[in-house]
């Protein structure tokens, strides 16, 4: 189902980013590529809930291991970057505006893209 | 990169202590802040204020490398984001540094070395301070970064 979420949320981000929801979109894009690392996680990597409320530097901390095992499409820097992009548009007062999300789209889509992969095979 | 996501923790008022005087010997000209992440217990939400846009992605790189460095074996990663001058100024103009006129006018004031036409210039400084800010050249924060 979390697949299916994922692909939920990335079609959310671009109607938020038709709309010029930038704010909500930034979200939304990350929670595409979120969800699909989670979802990763729990199939291939056997993760298993944690009681540290620490689900973000949890997948960042998996995907840093087969970073560092494989040449990769992105960059570790990447996730992270678009993970701190969401705090921005959910949490701090600063407004996103396109340029900087739209920056972020394309490996976004390949990060997606790649563990959708992985979870397939 | 070298979080793994289990390390033994260690002590996290004296790893932000470290991260934020670390950043202020490396980085002096633009504000840091370092807070607690919203939602992640792991993760440490670093931000840097005030940097010339042209610098942006430099001072971005050295950041991650630090932090990271700083943070090897803790068990905390660090969230980070480099804010430049005009999204400084628009949302968080608190972490706005005095531009360097205003505060030779602060020190002026302060000094109490003002005679009838040091008064008089001080005041124009704090008067022309945003606009003289505004001048700087990126190429000055680049070097300093």
């Amino acid at each position: 189902m979390l697949d299916v979420k994922a692909e939920e949320n990335w079609r959310a981000y671009q109607n938020c980013m038709s709309e010029r929801c930038y704010n909500a979109a930034a979200s939304r894009l990350y929670y595409s590529v979120f969800q699909v690392i989670f979802l990763w996680a729990q199939k291939k990597k056997n993760y298993k809930d944690n009681p540290v409320k620490s689900i973000h530097a949890e997948m960042i901390g998996l995907v840093n291991k087969i970073v560092d095992q494989q040449e990769m499409p992105f960059t570790l820097n990447d996730l992270r970057e678009l993970r701190e992009l969401r705090r921005v548009a959910d949490y701090e007062r600063d407004m996103l505006n396109r340029d900087e999300i739209v920056r972020h789209e394309p490996l976004a889509n390949i990060m997606r893209m790649w563990f959708l992969k992985e979870i397939q095979r | 990169m070298v979080f793994k996501g289990n390390s033994a923790m260690i002590d996290y008022d004296k790893i932000t202590k470290t991260l934020v005087s670390t950043l202020e010997m490396v980085f002096p000209d633009f504000p840091a802040e370092v807070k607690p992440d919203y939602e992640d217990e792991l993760i440490i939400s670093v931000n840097l204020f005030a940097v010339p846009s042209e610098a942006l992605n430099e001072v971005k790189h050295k950041v991650y490398s630090l932090c990271d460095s700083l943070l090897e074996g803790t068990g905390y990663l660090a969230g980070i984001v480099v804010r430049d001058i005009e999204r400084t100024r628009l949302y968080y103009p608190e972490f706005l540094p005095p531009s360097p006129p205003l505060a030779l006018a602060q020190v002026m004031f302060q000094q109490e070395l003002l005679t009838e036409r040091g008064y008089s210039q001080a005041n124009h400084y704090m008067s022309q301070a945003t606009y003289e800010y505004a001048q700087i050249s990126g190429d000055d924060f680049a070097q300093a970064a």
